[in-house]
């Protein structure tokens, strides 16, 4: 009896203890009310980039430039469908029993690089090398192979020219018009110095040497490049100067 | 405990733990003291009294440890605070 009176008091004191402790409540819940709670359980961390417009948060913040940059361009809205295919691509591939193809996407989705495109589907230089070729070309890219072609249509673009220009410019580097006229640019500096050089005074002076003292008595810093004339007496110097 | 899924305009209702309070202490002094007259002729009022008071307590360190178990929410915000993120998971997003 006592134990049966002591097994009592047990159920009665879980029982007593579970309605005082536990409590419910009833709420009605709308839309609306789920909407703002989610907003404020999950803030969206994925900045709102409008094209043609300023980026928020993105002065002082390096790389903020370059977001601009690919919102106008259009970069991000070519990359967002890319991104969520790659995901469905993961996801499809998780889902199929077969595994290869489905595998070998999700690592390319996953590893460094991301997946392949067309553009890094070219092999460079370093991919394209072969361990065991002798020949140095092998380290040259496609697109260097094709240029040194002769029969490759790039080299007919750009004309050579024939004779090297007095400035030591090689031939066939730069575009003949430009370089006639660098030509004719140089003679008639080679030119006008020589009418200074016989324009000197009844003193023997050169003109111009005197202004280029002056200057230099003046302390001013310049980075000409004529050669240094040779120095004159003191007393020539002050003679000429206006 | 049972979480009910929640819809647009429906009453959700919800559990959450809170103190015992005195009112458990009234509980206890009551209903050892009715029991210890109850086997007062059996074994005697005291001996029923504090073997009462040992049940009562175990039950209800038991029922306190089944409620942390299952209703892990302390207050009622805690309680709807999970509501929307259960919901979201579903199929609101």
């Amino acid at each position: 009896m006592k134990w049966l009176l002591m097994l009592l008091a047990f159920v009665l004191g879980a029982a007593i203890t579970w309605f005082l402790t536990v409590k419910r409540v009833t709420r009605t819940v709308s839309v609306d009310d789920g909407a703002a709670d989610v907003e404020a359980a999950e803030p969206d961390l994925t900045p709102v980039v409008s094209p043609g417009e300023p980026v928020a948060g993105a002065v002082g913040v390096a790389g903020g430039a370059d977001l601009a940059a690919a919102a106008g361009a259009g970069v991000l809205a070519a990359e967002a469908p890319e991104i969520s295919q790659t995901s469905e691509a993961a996801d499809s591939a998780v889902d199929d029993e077969d595994g290869e193809e489905g595998e070998d996407d999700a690592d390319n989705a996953s590893r460094f690089g991301g997946s392949h495109t067309e553009p890094s589907e070219a092999p460079g230089a370093a991919e394209e090398w072969d361990r065991d070729a002798q020949d140095e070309d092998a380290l040259m890219p496609a697109s260097a192979v094709e240029a040194s072609d002769p029969g490759a249509e790039s080299e007919e673009d750009v004309p050579p020219v024939v004779d090297a220009t007095p400035n030591g410019d090689l031939a066939g580097v730069g575009n003949p018009a430009e370089v006639a006229e660098v030509d004719g640019h140089v003679e008639a500096q080679q030119s006008a110095a020589a009418g200074q050089a016989s324009d000197s005074s009844s003193t023997g002076d050169v003109a111009g040497v005197s202004q280029s003292a002056a200057r230099h008595e003046q302390g001013e810093l310049t980075f000409d490049d004529e050669p240094e004339p040779p120095k004159k007496p003191k007393k020539e110097r002050g003679g000429t100067a206006v | 405990m049972a979480q009910h899924a929640p819809s647009s305009g429906q009453p959700v209702t919800r559990s959450y733990r809170q103190g015992i309070g005195g009112a458990w202490w009234t509980a206890l002094l009551v209903v050892t003291v009715l029991l210890g007259f109850v086997g007062r002729s059996d074994s005697g009022f005291w001996s029923v009294f504090l073997w009462s008071i040992v049940g009562f307590v175990v039950g209800s360190l038991v029922a306190i440890a089944l409620a942390g178990r299952l209703v892990p929410a302390r207050s009622e915000d805690e309680a709807f605070a999970g509501l929307v993120r259960v919901d979201g998971a579903g199929g609101a997003r």
